[in-house]
């Protein structure tokens, strides 16, 4: 009840401070979210202000401040984020040269889902499978120039003197590494005391992480090739001491890294000859990672000790987003994607999927029924979310969505539960 | 809206084109080159240019009635088989069969005014011979050279009994453009 009551203040407050602000060169939104999960029972709801300013400095310079208060009943990253602060600068040092300093979003690929390009910016953790919630990122410290070779080509830099790891709340961390061991050790995963200590990588100004893009057109086809070296953003398990314990219990320490990688990128988005009205967009990353294996110690009851080596990454490997969207004459919108590899799966783990979006708005555009699908070809699992959104009037829109998901229990697709979501969304 | 209309190549044609409200769809810009053929969309809040098919260009812009063809296309002679249908002292009122072969349209009606010679309406009339969608121009600017800019302009589409209106606060015209104005690298930027 006192959750209730603090949330319903907090709405109030957002509500009273945006109302104030209309009239000001501030641009921004207030969203308020609820989604309850059958099975579970669990009710997880909040809200959050984002506010957005970008003034211009001069002709050439511009300050973009992008910030959010959040409130959120589970799993919050931070209730006050910077979502991007920077300078930017338009056509200078030179005419054919754009560039941002600051922290940043930057966004790579031309998929409409999952890019595996896109790699530079960290994320908070989500249990909610909402559109909105898989766009969140965390800002990085980074320059990011951009210089217009001649009308086709640019290249584009990256350069990042500070590491910044996905947001992953412990207990979810522990619970993921534990079901990674339970197999391994035949021990049940609720009995075992997990801790997790991690080191970053040394990262600074004179080892950073770096990326160069080159983006133009090859025919009419819209292409990028790039390439990136920095690390993982998801810490993996380099060495882990398990003590088996007389009652059937265990302990573990982990001790975690994040392992550097190279990435190989190509995007490519176009027209598909003799198919009038189809885009396509396609994205294929070549993830070198440096060798990494976890050193498994394993302390039995009877004083024994027993080692084993689980290599984490051992080879190259291939993720990719292919995909094509078409609006056909009655509106409707088809967007259908093969995905080989998510965000949350890196080398042996990446497996396939086919994501499909389809959106059919009303003639006056108040409604836009949604169903969005996506299955897990390695094991059939599936979730299917069926919603609206609904404009009442300008600048609101009200999504409201269910969503099922099916499949074999240990599949991360059927962990998903069936879950109810309201989403009310004011832009100002 | 930034546009360039070259009658001699309409290859070069192009435009760009700022959402400044509502709130929702602030400083989403479109840009269309080579006469509609290539369409590019920057949406701020996905932080990147979204590649439209040109031959998508019958799809609604933004929640109006207007398509992607409406803003890009013009109403080239080229484009169409025209015909006097009939006359009166203020107008010539003109069929124009399209040439696409994968148009919506079957023919389109459109009303002349004969002393500017500048289009009043538009009647696009759809496969089956009926009436869909109706452009009316309401308010033009007659430039020192003769020519005409249209200022305020509705569409209304019959068959979903919608309407979306226009309105142009200001024209300039022959203004002088930097080099590659009509680029992806100009619709991010923050000020066009």
């Amino acid at each position: 009840m006192k959750q209730v009551q603090r949330f319903l203040l907090i709405i109030a407050l957002l509500f009273l401070v945006t109302s104030g602000i209309f009239a000001a060169d501030i641009n921004g939104e207030v969203k308020t979210f609820g989604s309850y999960t059958f099975g579970t029972g669990n009710f997880e709801y909040g809200s959050s202000l984002q506010l957005t300013y970008n003034p211009s400095l001069s002709s050439e310079y511009y300050l973009m401040v992008d910030t959010t208060l959040k409130y959120q009943s589970d799993d919050n990253y931070s209730p006050i984020r910077i979502n991007e602060l920077y300078l930017q600068g338009v056509a200078t040092p030179s005419e054919d040269i754009d560039f941002k300093l600051g922290y940043l979003h930057l966004t790579w690929g031309a998929s409409d889902a999952f890019s595996p390009v896109d790699n530079l910016n960290p994320r908070p953790f989500s249990q909610s499978i909402s559109g909105d919630a898989l766009d969140e990122k965390i800002p990085v410290l980074a320059l990011n120039a951009e210089w217009y070779m001649n009308p086709t080509w640019s290249m584009e830099f990256v350069y990042q003197p500070e590491f910044c790891s996905n947001f992953t709340p412990d207990y979810v961390e522990q619970l993921f590494f534990g079901n990674q061991l339970a197999p391994l050790l035949g021990v049940n995963p609720q009995t075992m005391q997990i801790q997790i200590e991690k080191e970053s990588p040394d990262v600074d100004f004179a080892q950073p992480i770096w990326g160069i893009r080159a983006r133009g057109k090859v025919g009419s086809i819209d292409t990028a090739f790039s390439f990136l070296k920095g690390y993982y953003l998801s810490a993996f398990p380099y060495q882990t001491d398990i003590t088996l314990n007389t009652d059937g219990s265990s302990s573990v320490l982990a001790k975690m890294g994040y392992p550097e990688k190279s990435v190989l990128g190509a995007e490519f988005q176009g027209e598909i000859p003799g198919i009038a009205g189809v885009t396509f967009r396609a994205d294929f990353a070549l993830f070198i990672p440096e060798q990494w294996s976890n050193q498994i110690a394993t302390h039995s009851p009877d004083g024994t000790t027993s080692f084993t080596t689980v290599d984490v990454f051992d080879e190259m490997y291939w993720k990719a987003s292919v995909g094509a969207d078409y609006t056909a004459e009655d509106n409707t919108y088809y967007n259908l994607i093969y995905l080989l590899g998510t965000p949350y799966e890196e080398g042996k783990d990446v497996s396939s999927y086919l994501f499909l979006r389809l959106e059919k708005p009303s003639p006056d555009n108040k409604w836009k029924p949604f169903l969005n699908s996506i299955l897990s070809l390695e094991d059939g699992s599936m979730i299917n979310i069926i919603g609206t959104d609904y404009k009442p009037k300008d600048n609101w829109t009200v999504t409201f969505s269910y969503s099922v998901s099916s499949g074999p229990a240990t599949s991360m697709l059927s962990m998903a539960g069936d879950t109810l979501s309201l989403n009310v969304k004011h832009v100002f | 809206m930034y546009s360039i209309d070259d009658s001699e190549n309409p290859q070069n044609r192009a435009f760009i084109f700022r959402f400044l409200s509502p709130a929702e769809v602030k400083n989403v810009t479109m840009l269309s080159t080579k006469d509609g053929d290539e369409i590019y969309l920057f949406m701020p809040a996905f932080k990147k240019v979204r590649r439209i098919a040109g031959s998508s260009k019958k799809e609604k812009f933004a929640g109006t009635n207007f398509s992607f063809g409406d803003f890009s296309g013009g109403y080239s002679k080229d484009d169409y088989e025209a015909s006097l249908a009939s006359e009166d002292d203020q107008n010539y009122v003109l069929d124009l069969k399209p040439n696409d072969p994968d148009t919506d349209y079957s023919k389109l009606i459109m009303t002349v005014d004969k002393e500017k010679f500048y289009f009043k309406k538009i009647e696009f009339i759809d496969l089956n011979g009926n009436h869909w969608k109706v452009l009316e121009v309401q308010e033009v600017q007659e430039e020192e050279d003769g020519t005409i800019t249209i200022l305020k302009m509705t569409f209304q589409d019959l068959k979903d009994n919608t309407r979306s209106y226009m309105e142009m606060g200001s024209v300039e015209k022959d203004i002088e453009l930097p080099k590659n104005f009509f680029s992806v690298r100009t619709i991010q930027r923050p000020e066009l």
